[in-house]
């Protein structure tokens, strides 16, 4: 990567920077509300979290949980009707919430770069890969195309696309799904962001290409020193690559903390609930262990805790009260009156 | 079927034989581009090539009208040439010249024919592009930003499409000057637009939810890019080839409107005044005046169909080389 496109003075120290109290990413009270024909969907109702440089932090929960929605507020590409209602991103002490399009368009792909769900429609079926890589690099430096053109081929090799030299003249139904991804990646890391958003980005392919592409993604936060925002629902790959857990529930967060905290020891019933539906080895015979009923409609939310209809342990108090995010002893914190 | 690229069957490559220095022979791939693939299956499309060479004749003629050394007057305007002159050609005999007959005055009509040809191509041509254009801007804009942006570029869409053609065409004709051909094409462009721009609207309704157009703005590429650069080749099959089609049919409105005398009028020729004009030919006796311009404008049309057809398969990305 000693090959990468060169940032102006100014960009590089500017890079250099972080937030006051020494993260990268710090997002408070993030809120991104859809419009609807039914009501406002409050997709994502007061999110925190925090990435320090180099550090991975997953976030987890079901579908509909709000971890996308999350990361496209991040990027600032949440469309109409949908809209970010409220909260800060500081990001290298710049708030992104406050950003005009343009100076957005700055920093996505330079400084915050993501790697998409689906590979196989990630791409421009009209031009080639190795054009859609160069054009990255294009938007943000100044380079002639013969020298973006070796830093793609670099980037490719990177990533471990055979043959470099020849697969960027391909497109992108030239390619397997493995190789799409490689290409996005390639794409994502191509001026060496600082944060990279992965949204679910194995699931789509399957397990042999999933291992190569964590591990890929593992190797290049050594050598990059990016920070990693990675959007699962896989516990497995959590497990794998991550630093920090946040667990989502209904747009909020309803745990935090290290990996060995979470998984380990979980605190809330609906991180408990989850672990446990990961079938294990030699569980042949018994029932998969599920957690009882659904998620409740966004737009029809219980009164008091949003998972108090499917809890274990339901108590009076969560029938009727919003629980608040408490932290605990060991540093974590929990959205649960059980603490 | 004799081009490697076609053997080589369903994948998009050409397998191509090198000798490199080891001395082994290696198979290496060719890459070929969208642009080549389009062409080889264009090529195969026998109606559509069929097509190309009339149009292409077409054009010829049209040229060939205003090279004094071929057609030595404009096309009403015949005596003022002396056939006896020496300088007309050997190869180009008074015989040719008058090949397709006379209408009632003696004006010969391979000459109004290739003028006539100027006029419908012309017309036919610039139209359609200008329709795309406008059609394309609109309809890409209203369908990618979506919300009030569409819904007012809908609504004045609509408005056009409202507007009664003829009517409109006979008010333009008499304001800015009748037969004039740029007020012909401007009301062709002004009244088939809305089609166009309803039709690119929701080809970018639906590209604009893809991921890889989000992927774009992932990157840090701007909307008016994305738009143009990264979404209208996405979007381009069905302008194309509705934009032939449309070729077609103003080749064909534009006659009906010089047959109805609010069009292009003498001393111009063009395919529908020459019809016009020959109404009186067939009780005459004179089958030919109403005839050859009429098959003109029937094999040009046609051929424009062919052509648009053809390069519907053609463009069809999934569709095997």
């Amino acid at each position: 990567m000693s090959s990468a496109p060169v940032a102006t003075a100014a960009a590089q120290e500017r890079r250099q920077r972080l937030n006051p109290d020494g993260t990268l990413l710090n997002v408070t009270g993030l809120k991104t509300y859809f419009r609807t024909m039914d009501g406002v969907v409050k997709a994502v109702d007061g999110v925190d979290f925090a990435l320090k440089p180099g550090q991975t932090l997953g976030i987890v929960g079901e579908s509909g949980c709000g971890k996308s929605v999350t990361s496209l507020s991040v990027m600032r590409l949440i469309d109409p009707p949908g809209w970010i209602a409220g909260g800060q991103m500081l990001f290298r002490g710049t708030d992104l919430a406050k950003l005009s399009e343009r100076e957005m368009r700055g920093i996505r792909g330079d400084e915050i770069s993501m790697i998409f769900q689906e590979p196989m429609t990630s791409l421009n079926p009209v031009f080639t890969v190795g054009n859609q890589v160069m054009e990255a690099i294009t938007e943000h430096r100044k380079v002639r195309k013969s020298e973006a053109l070796a830093q793609t081929v670099e980037l490719f090799r990177m990533v471990g696309i055979p043959s470099p030299e020849r697969r960027v003249k391909d497109y992108p139904h030239n390619m397997s799904g493995g190789m799409r991804q490689r290409v996005m990646i390639a794409m994502a890391l191509a001026l060496q962001p600082d944060l990279l958003i992965a949204d679910e980005p194995t699931t789509a392919l399957d397990v042999t290409i999933q291992a190569q592409i964590l591990e890929l993604i593992k190797d290049l936060r050594v050598k990059v020193n990016t920070a990693v925002m990675l959007i699962t629902h896989d516990i497995g790959v959590v497990a794998e690559m991550a630093d920090e857990v946040v667990v989502m529930y209904t747009g909020k967060v309803v745990e935090h903390g290290t990996v060995l905290q979470v998984l380990k020891t979980p605190k809330h019933p609906y991180t408990v609930g989850l672990l446990n539906s990961i079938p294990s080895l030699g569980q042949k015979g018994t029932r998969l262990n599920v957690i009882p009923g659904t998620v409740p409609s966004p737009l029809n939310l219980p009164r008091g805790c949003p998972f108090a209809p499917r809890c274990p342990h339901v108590m009076a108090i969560c029938r009727e009260e919003h629980p608040p995010l408490k932290t605990l002893d060991d540093g974590s914190a929990a959205r649960c009156w059980l603490y | 079927m004799q081009d490697p690229a076609l053997l080589e069957g369903s994948v998009a490559r050409a397998a191509v034989a090198t000798a490199p220095a080891q001395g082994e022979p290696e198979i290496t791939t060719r890459q070929l581009t969208q642009l080549q693939l389009t062409w080889l299956r264009f090529r195969r499309h026998k109606p559509a090539m069929a097509g190309v060479a009339v149009i292409v004749f077409m054009i010829v003629l049209a040229l060939l009208a205003a090279v004094p050394q071929v057609m030595p007057e404009s096309p009403y305007n015949m005596f003022s040439y002396d056939i006896t002159a020496q300088n007309l050609s050997p190869r180009l005999s008074p015989h040719w010249y008058f090949m397709l007959g006379t209408d009632d005055n003696g004006h010969t009509l391979v000459s109004q024919i290739m003028w006539g040809a100027r006029i419908s191509l012309a017309i036919g041509f610039i139209s359609a592009f200008l329709t795309a254009l406008i059609g394309v801007i609109v309809g890409a804009i209203a369908g990618y930003f979506g919300g009030w942006i569409d819904t007012v570029m809908m609504r004045v869409t609509g408005v056009f499409l409202t507007l009664p053609f003829l009517p409109t065409l006979l008010l333009a004709a008499n304001l800015f000057g009748q037969g004039h051909l740029w007020v012909i094409i401007g009301i062709f462009a002004v009244f088939t637009w809305p089609g166009l721009a309803r039709l690119a609207r929701s080809s970018y309704l639906s590209l604009r939810t893809q991921e890889f157009a989000e992927a774009a703005r992932a990157v840090g590429v701007s909307n008016t890019r994305i738009i143009f650069r990264h979404l209208l080749p996405n979007a381009l099959r069905p302008v194309i080839v509705a934009t032939t089609l449309n070729v077609a049919s103003f080749i064909v409105v534009e006659a009906a409107i010089d047959f109805l005398g609010a069009g292009v009028k003498y001393p111009d020729a063009s395919w529908g005044n020459i019809l016009a004009n020959a109404q009186t030919g067939f009780s005459n006796g004179n089958w030919w005046w109403a005839t050859f311009p009429g098959i003109a404008l029937i094999l040009t049309v046609l051929a424009v169909n062919f052509i648009g057809d053809g390069l519907g398969d053609a463009l069809d990305v999934r569709s095997r080389v």
